[in-house]
């Protein structure tokens, strides 16, 4: 098995929080937003994401109940806490000043 | 959230595994129909649309597993999952696992019960308030000393808020007139529970003011034991008498269950001021003495003074008295102080000496359990392989593998451990039930308690990582090198280390075992100066049954013609004590016919009272003079026998007979003629050089101990039994103090080697026994690996001689190694070993050579199988296989 994740470390579950801030959705759903919004450019590898979806969940940062799906089958919907909600704050603000420093060093060098 | 949701999710995980189980199998399988059922949608084949979607999720097992991780109960989960493994692969190899275990429980047991000797012996502290604050006088090699110089230091020392001095002394107590039996009593100073600080069970202590003056104030302090079982617990016991010695004393008080006075190992009946010494031990007035060490001394430090600061006290007051009483004190004596319990230093530096060598023997025994162990499972590795190596091509990781393999070398430490520990508690309460057949009240209870199992739990886990860290290593990194390729003979492998350290660790045990046997054979075949084959004794105290001077004499006579009567007792004679029990009477001696030495230049010899007789019914050899008769009655010229180390000490070549030999300072006149000369024999203990000893015929005055002495072709109970009738026909009321076989009442002194041969011979017994299995579990394994690579060899036309040498060369070498190593230390080690050994040299070449050809040959016996199994190898089959 190959290097489990292309996405940078830790932004997997930022990733995750922000899908879910929008509504609950499950494992599925939440794989196919994630590649759908970025435009095909990021790909989540499903291998991990039920590891984080689970240790989110033990975290306190999403709660999940089953629920029965658009095509009427039951199925795990996770969706943001409270925590969560401050969880994602943070972060976002973390990585939006990351980015933008990134951006800024960038910039710099190709100027 | 955080911490109680964090548990309740946790809890709720553990308590509902199955529901989250399923839960996750149904949201994984969820999602892959929903991969599926979209790749379809995309126009794939199902066949491929599912294999896409596998492909994409990752394998089911692990992306399970780390959510189970990521739900925090991996750590239990994964434990009693490896739990559960490990139990069942042990099941499947139950002789293996048999082995291993007793292997373990042996090791650790024996570990633990020594521990508990130390913990409970030498560790030992007294149940007393601030118990590390009091503190033993040892002064020079004396452990006592006499009642005047113990009050010179009481009052001129500045470092002790008290300093008490207690004497152990057994006495008859008599509860009612036909009540006796002797017990064992302190006599101690007024000021001792106040020193010690113990508070009464019932009723009060006695204090300084009952010990201000001689035999005012018979007062007397019963032990919760006694108090429980002579008395039966009567509440109503204070203020009744008891009578010691047959003199009347009050109880005033019964003391705490825990408290038996200061020795650990004589523990005290009863307590009664010092004052009344004359009382309890009728005509022996020692009290008065600066010559008769009769008293022990401890105290407890002032707040803040440290005991080096202590001892320097104390040896400025040993300095002043040396000079104020140069013909009592050697000024070259100096204090040292030490815990209290084993009589100061006097019992307690050979008792760490013995339980240093049992310790080291002990550890030795473990360490070789667990080289033995890991050569096991190095085999038991080599079997799986295969297993190890599908686990790791199905995606377990190297550290999973070495949890699992270590989780099962804990499993199996623990299992040995608790068995171990409940072989060692056995062993424990056996110690502890066991009575001596000799009189001194001894106590040798032995409990294992919670340091003790915190000592076996830590054994336990260095046991596990010491035989389990190592194999599992091994098997991880060697599981994926392809099987074919065998071992290459030049590399040094971590068996070969293991075989060279079995070895190595079996010669050093054996030896130990051989030299303690050894030398138990020749401390019980050594000349004693008596022959106990043949010669029964009985002994009574008459003086503490209130006997006179003139009635112990009459009775003494009658006694001796009564017993030489009786049919089948061939000769019949008393002696005071016994030699070898530990009472031995002290006096300086000098030639009469030269001036008095200084005290501490003259010769001290051991002092016996005889009877006409005794020399002939004990088997003691008569070497040169006469024995006593008729004529050494009261009021005849002073006579006494010497023996011949006490011969040549005072007279050196010359005839010894007629000469005259002053005791201690007697004046001129009072000292005695040698009128014979006997064999040597041993008085203090079995180790001791020549010791001088003076026999004088028995006379008037003093303490009166008495053991009538018979030999007799009987069979020793019934020659006993007449001996027995012959003293209680003469007075019905007597107590016996001991009656039997004289090799019985010597077992005192016999039973340091007894016990060091029989802890040291199990000790190397287990040691051949680990070394012959570990053996046999190695060489198995090397064939068993080499198994094809003989198997070539063979279809290729190496003759069996070749094949055999091939697979024992090796081993022979590393079995001469280990053995030269094992011999190496066991030579280094011989001055801690020479403590225990009575006539026999730790570098002994005879023990060296027999230990060496045991090792060998046990080791060559163990290859014996294996090395079968190679040369019937058929190369057919071999290379048909895998």
């Amino acid at each position: 098995m190959g290097k489990p994740t292309d996405l940078v470390q830790g932004t997997l579950d930022l990733l995750i929080l922000k899908t879910l801030s929008l509504e609950p959705m499950n494992g599925w759903g939440i794989a196919k937003r994630i590649t759908q919004i970025s435009n095909d450019v990021l790909q989540v590898q499903q291998g991990s994401l039920y590891p984080a979806l689970h240790r989110l969940e033990h975290q306190g940062w999403i709660k999940a109940e089953w629920k029965d799906s658009d095509n009427n089958r039951r199925a795990k919907y996770y969706s943001l806490s409270a925590a969560g909600r401050k969880q994602l704050k943070s972060e976002l603000a973390n990585w939006q000043r990351l980015s933008s420093a990134i951006g800024l060093v960038c910039e710099q060098q190709q100027g | 959230m955080r911490a109680t949701a964090r548990v309740g999710c946790f809890l709720k995980s553990l308590f509902r595994r199955r529901r989250t189980e399923a839960d996750l199998d149904d949201e994984l399988r969820y999602h892959l129909e929903e991969a599926i059922a979209e790749n379809i949608r995309g126009g794939m084949p199902p066949e491929e649309a599912r294999f896409a979607a596998q492909r994409l999720l990752g394998t089911v097992s692990v992306v399970k597993e780390e959510c189970r991780d990521a739900w925090g109960i991996g750590f239990f989960e994964t434990l009693a999952r490896d739990l559960r493994y490990a139990a069942h692969m042990f099941i499947r190899t139950p002789l293996f696992t048999v082995v291993a275990l007793a292997t373990l429980a042996l090791g650790i047991g024996a570990n633990a019960t020594i521990f508990t000797v130390v913990d409970n012996v030498l560790l030992h502290t007294l149940p007393v308030r601030d118990s590390s604050r009091i503190l033993f006088v040892n002064w020079g090699d004396q452990d006592n000393m006499s009642y005047p110089n113990y009050i010179d230091f009481r009052d001129r020392n500045r470092s002790f808020s008290d300093l008490a001095a207690y004497r152990i002394r057994t006495a008859n107590v008599s509860l009612h007139p036909r009540d006796n039996a002797y017990a064992l009593g302190n006599e101690v100073t007024g000021n001792y529970f106040g020193a010690l600080g113990v508070e009464p069970e019932l009723g009060r202590f006695f204090g300084p003011s009952d010990d201000d003056q001689p035999g005012a104030h018979p007062v007397i302090v019963l032990s919760h034991r006694f108090w429980r079982n002579r008395l039966a617990g009567d509440v109503h016991v204070i203020g009744s008498t008891v009578r010691i010695s047959g003199y009347p004393f009050t109880v005033i008080g019964v003391a705490p269950p825990s408290f038996f006075g200061t020795e650990v190992i004589l523990n005290a009946d009863y307590w009664v001021p010092m004052s009344m010494e004359l009382q309890v031990e009728p005509g022996n007035d020692w009290i008065h003495s600066r010559n008769n060490q009769n008293v022990f001394a401890l105290g407890r430090l002032k707040p803040g003074v440290a005991p080096a600061q202590a001892e320097a006290d104390l040896d400025r007051i040993a300095a002043g008295l040396a000079r104020e009483y140069p013909k009592d004190i050697d000024p070259r004596q100096k204090i040292e102080l030490s815990r209290p319990g084993l009589f100061g230093n006097n019992l307690r530096r050979p008792m760490a000496r013995i339980v240093a060598v049992f310790a080291s023997v002990a550890g030795l025994v473990l360490l070789l359990a667990c080289v033995n162990l890991a050569g096991m499972l190095l085999a038991r590795a080599a079997d799986r392989r295969r297993e190890v190596g599908i686990r790791l091509a199905l995606g377990a990781s190297r550290w999973q593998l070495v949890r699992q393999l270590m989780t099962e070398s804990l499993l199996l430490a623990v299992s040995g451990g608790v068995l171990g520990f409940a072989l060692a508690s056995a062993v424990c309460r056996l110690i502890s039930s066991w009575r001596p057949a000799f009189s001194l009240p001894i106590n040798t209870a032995l409990h294992p308690n919670e340091v003790v199992l915190g000592f076996a739990a830590l054994t336990v886990i260095c046991t596990a990582l010491l035989f389990g860290l190592a194999p599992a290593l091994q098997t991880v990194r060697t599981s994926l090198i392809p099987s074919l390729k065998n071992e290459r003979l030049s590399r040094w492998s971590l068996r070969d280390i293991l075989v060279a350290a079995q070895i190595a660790i079996s010669v050093v045990l054996v030896i130990c075992s051989v030299l303690v046997i050894r030398s138990a054979r020749h401390a019980l075949s050594l000349n004693l100066g008596l022959k106990p084959e043949g010669a029964v004794a009985v002994s009574f105290d008459l003086t503490m049954q209130g006997y006179g001077d003139d009635r112990v004499q009459a009775f003494d006579a009658d006694l001796l013609a009564k017993a030489s009567a009786i049919p089948g007792i061939d000769s019949v004679g008393i002696v005071n004590v016994l030699p070898l029990q530990q009472w031995e009477e002290n006096d300086t001696i000098s030639r009469a016919d030269r001036p008095i030495p200084k005290p501490y230049e003259r010769r001290a010899a051991i002092l016996y009272d005889i009877s006409p007789g005794y020399f002939r019914a004990a088997g003691t050899r008569l070497l040169a003079g006469r024995d006593f008769d008729d004529r050494d009655r009261p009021g005849a010229p002073r006579v006494a026998i010497v023996n011949d180390a006490c011969a040549r000490v005072l007279f050196g070549a010359e005839n010894p007979l007629g000469k005259r030999i002053r005791l201690a300072e007697n004046p001129p006149g009072a000292d005695v003629e040698v009128v014979g000369v006997v064999e040597n024999g041993k008085y203090e203990y079995l180790g001791e050089p020549p010791h001088p000893v003076i026999f004088r015929p028995l006379a008037p005055g003093g303490m009166r101990y008495t053991t009538l002495v018979a030999r007799s072709a009987l069979p020793a109970p019934q020659a006993t039994a007449l001996l027995r009738k012959a003293v209680l026909d003469l007075n019905p009321e007597l107590t016996l103090v001991s009656a039997g076989n004289i090799r019985d009442q010597l077992a005192l002194a016999l039973l340091p080697v007894r016990i060091v041969a029989i802890v040291l011979g199990v000790f190397g017994v287990l040691a051949l026994v680990l070394a012959a299995t570990g053996l046999f579990a190695l060489i198995a394994y090397a064939v068993s690996r080499r198994t094809r690579e003989i198997g070539i060899r063979m279809a290729l036309g190496a003759r069996r001689g070749q094949v055999l040498s091939s697979v024992l060369a090796r081993t022979i070498l590393l079995c001469a190694a280990g053995a030269a190593t094992g011999a190496l230390l066991a030579l280094s080690a011989g001055k801690v070993l020479a403590t225990v050994l009575y006539g026999v040299s730790p570098h002994d070449p005879e023990t060296l050579l027999a230990a060496f050809l045991i090792v060998t040959g046990v080791a060559l016996l163990a290859c014996w199988h294996p090395a079968l199994r190679a040369i019937r190898i058929d190369p057919a089959l071999t290379l048909r296989e895998e």
